[in-house]
């Protein structure tokens, strides 16, 4: 059976650097971008803080 | 006009700041863009586009210098890059926030191409696998550990782990991060270095073959550690692919026992397999006759072309033609130019050039800033000495600036060092484009092989490989040419710009 119009093409989840995104976008793959964040690291001192609240 | 503020104290790291000024200059009425720290070397690079400091600043303050008609126009480009440093806006149409908002039953995905900095890289490769999908890094500084772990997993799920640390990649007729766009074809890549994996392909594609896809290990995998699970998980995959006709493995010098036991695997494979370890001999070849060994990145794209095409395919000027080449720019120079300056981006083709040169010329001595076997390191890789070979997008110029291949600054400067040294006769510049890199990797040298051109006498030599395809959006066709004009020699491939560059020092030390 002939593959599918939409199964030729790579689908792509981007993490990080959006330069990657733009590009694959322009070679028309389909692609969508993960608005990663690092996650917040807390001070020794916030840390205690909030160890002893929870 | 111009304006520039200063960030004290706020730390961006590189990886999120790479295509920032790109975007930002995109922004309306914006003429040109920088958003960086304010290292040493970027502080220069401000000053040589025109922008003035009024504060002191150093590497942990984030410089952001705008270029526009109004005031207003620079502050709102300047807020709208803070906007994008503060996750304020969506950089992209098309986005969430996290891989468990995908729901994989109703909109499917191929692959997750991981960019982020190499300590969070683990965890979103690790949960795409366990979605059921490959997995490209990009982000380097990953442990070991976990590349192993992430790579053991792919293989018990049938699924690729390219990388950590990979650049280039090929799938469906689609390049990953910063690799080259191919046509279709039957040859299939699977590669432990980037730019040799992806300066075969070029190649190939020049022959009028094409590229079936090109899987790209990171290069790590030939680790004793690693040994080599995803090259031989990569050619299993070509083998059983339909459109692949030849397979192409291609590595930098690795740990002998995992070489041979790679190479044992493809003695195994149906299809003809050609094989480069860059700096291997004869020897590791001995026990694997049907495996045919290649010596240099054009050799073994050759060889992959002569096996699908029946025809032989020679590359480069003949001896003869070489050597009056060469005569012809040695007679413009200065008595006292004696000097080859190397200035790649690709660490492969760096790897390539020093090796022909070591192996051509052993009495001559070389330096480099890398370590290795080949050449004397530089006491400082900022300053060359003699016939000096750097790869610019090695570790003691990338935690200044970002890579080369996406952003040409670092090494137009250096370029210009370089050009500056009286002594200095030759310099080599390799090229590299794709849709994931600089848009722009030429113009920044124009003006400066431009001066060269225009000196009566002792203007440098300047020798460039252009390691990518027609499909790329570099124009590659039109800078060629372009650099031709600015009497620029340009090679076919780093090989051969390698061959020009030896014999251009051999006849200076004949004069």
């Amino acid at each position: 059976m002939p593959e599918k119009e939409e199964n030729k093409k790579l689908k792509v989840i981007n993490i990080g650097i959006s330069n990657f995104y733009d590009s694959l976008e322009k070679q028309h793959a389909k692609v969508v971008q993960i608005d990663w964040q690092p996650p917040v690291k807390h001070t020794k001192e916030i840390e205690d803080l909030l160890d002893a609240l929870l | 006009m111009k304006k520039v503020i200063v960030k004290k104290n706020r730390y961006v790291d590189s990886v999120s700041l790479m295509g920032l000024s790109d975007k930002v200059s995109t922004y309306e009425n914006v003429k040109n863009a920088l958003v960086t720290m304010a290292t040493a070397n970027n502080i220069l690079n401000l000053k040589e586009l025109g922008y003035e400091l009024e504060e002191e600043a150093d590497a942990n303050d984030l410089v952001i210098a705008i270029t526009a008609d109004k005031e207003d126009d620079c502050d709102r480009a300047i807020q709208y890059a803070m906007d994008i440093i503060d996750h304020k806006v969506k950089t992209n149409t098309n986005s969430y926030d996290s891989l468990d908002e995908i729901d994989l039953s109703e909109d499917e995905y191929d692959l997750v191409q991981v960019s982020l900095p190499g300590e969070y890289a683990y965890e979103q490769a690790d949960k795409a696998l366990d979605m059921g999908m490959d997995v490209f890094i990009f982000s380097d500084n990953v442990p070991l550990e976990q590349e192993l772990a992430l790579k053991e997993k792919g293989r018990r799920l049938g699924k690729l782990v390219m990388g950590p640390d990979c650049g280039v990649g090929l799938l469906k007729g689609t390049c990953l991060a910063a690799g080259s766009i191919y046509k279709d074809g039957c040859v299939g890549i699977v590669g432990a270095s980037g730019s040799g994996a992806q300066e075969i392909g070029c190649i190939v594609e020049r022959c009028g073959l094409g590229v079936s896809e090109l899987i790209g290990t990171g290069g790590r995998d030939l680790f004793p550690e690693i040994g080599g699970i995803m090259m031989i998980e990569g050619m299993k995959r070509l083998d059983r692919d339909e459109k692949t006709k030849v397979i192409v493995l291609v590595s930098k010098l690795a740990d002998y026992a995992v070489m041979d036991k790679v190479l044992s695997e493809a003695d195994r494979l149906v299809k003809p397999v050609v094989a480069i370890f860059l700096g291997s001999d004869e020897a590791l070849y001995e026990k694997h006759p049907k495996i045919h060994a290649a010596f240099s990145l054009e050799g073994c794209a050759l060889k992959a072309v002569e096996l699908v095409s029946g025809k032989e395919y020679h590359y480069g000027l003949s001896d003869e033609q070489l050597q009056q080449l060469c005569g012809k720019y040695i007679s413009r120079l200065d008595e006292k130019q004696k000097y080859f300056r190397g200035l790649y981006c690709g660490g492969t083709f760096t790897e390539e050039g020093l090796i022909y040169y070591t192996s051509h010329s052993p009495e001559t001595k070389f330096y480099t800033n890398l370590e290795n076997k080949y050449a004397e390191k530089l006491a400082d890789s900022h300053k060359s000495v003699g016939h000096s070979i750097l790869d610019l997008g090695a570790e003691d110029f990338t935690a200044e600036a970002p890579h080369p291949v996406f952003d040409p600054m670092l090494r137009a400067r250096r370029t210009r060092q370089e050009l500056e040294d009286d002594e200095v006769a030759v310099i080599l510049i390799d090229f590299i484009t794709g849709p994931g890199v600089s848009l722009d990797p030429f113009t920044p040298y124009y003006r400066l092989f431009e001066k060269e051109k225009n000196k009566e006498k002792g203007g440098k030599i300047i020798i460039a490989n252009v390691c990518g395809t027609p499909e790329d959006p570099q124009d590659i066709e039109g800078n060629i040419e372009k650099l031709k004009q600015l009497g620029v020699i340009v090679a076919e491939s780093n090989y051969q710009a390698a061959r020009i560059a030896l014999t251009m020092l051999k006849q200076l030390e004949r004069r």
